[in-house]
């Protein structure tokens, strides 16, 4: 079974996704990021572009970023703030 | 039963639409209490969590990254911001967090503080007082608009990295409950480091970079933060003393009414007397 980590999609006014996920695919401003579990601490300045998650289920999300924003890895947890 | 009925039930009438008023005055508050409030419970965790992110980011040793973490030169005047509402009948809103900030002026009067007020009610306080006013938001009447807020935060960040000003304090009520609302003043400029341990993180693209955009942002955030929490503070006290307002109308007019009840059967009572005892008169 595929290891997972916690992710959170945060925006100011909502929260845009939570839970356990196999893969992220972020749009940072040096280029795309495939993230999984048991990822090394990481800060990223994000740009605008297709988030893409994937849960143990197989269920894909895809959330598309207008404006820039940030991710942190710590601790095997994925927060992007957009 | 020296007053006459009239008296007392004009009285009634006025007691009544006072308390329609105040009755109207407290559903309107709670509908913008309820709004306001789900805006804060969502931003509280966001802000959080950004702010942690950054002190994460920033670690013990921090002053060489940005403009923003420079203690600024000790002569430099600092800047008190003041939050409060614009219109009264809040009950005791305004003094708390005005009584903090006069505290607060109070200590520091060996230093230079200029002010910045948001709200009517603390620019007419401080108004007189001997403090330069640097500027005053006005007619926001405890909505959130997003462009006051950059403003108010554009003006305060301007001022500290343009070095014209040592530090920004800022003095506001944060919400607890809607029974409870704490008045506090935080250091907002230059930004505190509250982590010691420093987490090692791979940057993209560097460190700098990410923290020339992520301070700005979380300055932002936390404003908004601030300003959602005095709102809703403002609004929850509105609630209450509007609630207490008419519970003490209710009072009132209970007893009015039982007052004029009284005066009008001593009325019936006399006549009746009066009748019976000419009648008696009559018969003998």
């Amino acid at each position: 079974m595929a290891k997972t980590f916690q992710v959170g999609v945060y925006s100011s006014d909502k929260i845009i996704f939570e839970g356990a996920v196999v893969s992220l695919i972020a749009p940072s401003v040096l280029g795309s990021l495939g993230i999984l579990a048991d990822h090394a601490p990481l800060a990223a300045k994000l740009s605008s572009g297709k988030i893409v998650i994937r849960t143990l289920e197989g269920s894909t999300n895809v959330i598309d970023s207008l404006s820039g924003g940030f991710l942190q890895i710590l601790h095997n947890q994925a927060t992007l703030f957009l | 039963m020296g007053q006459p009925i009239k008296q007392i039930k004009n009285r009634i009438r006025s007691v009544e639409n006072t308390k329609k008023v105040t009755g109207a005055m407290q559903m309107i508050s709670v509908a913008k209490l309820n709004r306001i409030q789900d805006q804060l419970f969502v931003l509280r965790p966001y802000a959080l969590r950004l702010e942690s992110f950054m002190h994460n980011l920033i670690g013990p040793s921090k002053e060489n990254l940005s403009g923003y973490f420079k203690p600024g030169v000790a002569q430099a005047p600092t800047v008190l911001c003041l939050i409060t509402s614009d219109s009264g009948l809040c009950g005791l809103y305004n003094q708390n967090v005005m009584r903090l900030a006069q505290e607060f002026l109070d200590k520091n009067s060996f230093k230079k503080i200029k002010l910045i007020l948001v709200g009517q009610k603390g620019l007419n306080y401080f108004r007189t007082a001997p403090q330069e006013i640097l500027n005053s938001y006005l007619g926001l009447n405890a909505k959130f608009k997003q462009d006051f807020c950059d403003k108010i935060i554009g003006q305060l960040s301007q001022l500290f990295l343009s070095g014209q000003v040592s530090a920004v304090h800022i003095a506001y009520t944060v919400f607890e409950n809607s029974l409870v609302q704490k008045p506090v003043i935080e250091q907002l400029l230059s930004i505190q480091s509250k982590n010691t341990k420093l987490v090692e993180y791979i940057a993209e693209p560097d460190l700098k970079s990410i923290l020339n955009d992520l301070i700005p942002q979380y300055l932002k955030i936390k404003m908004q933060l601030i300003l959602l929490e005095s709102f809703t503070s403002e609004h929850a006290a509105r609630t209450v003393s509007m609630k207490t307002a008419t519970d003490n109308a209710k009072d009132l007019l209970e007893g009015l009414v039982l007052f004029r009840n009284k005066v009008r059967q001593a009325g019936i009572t006399q006549d009746i007397l009066e009748i019976t005892s000419s009648a008696e008169a009559l018969k003998g």
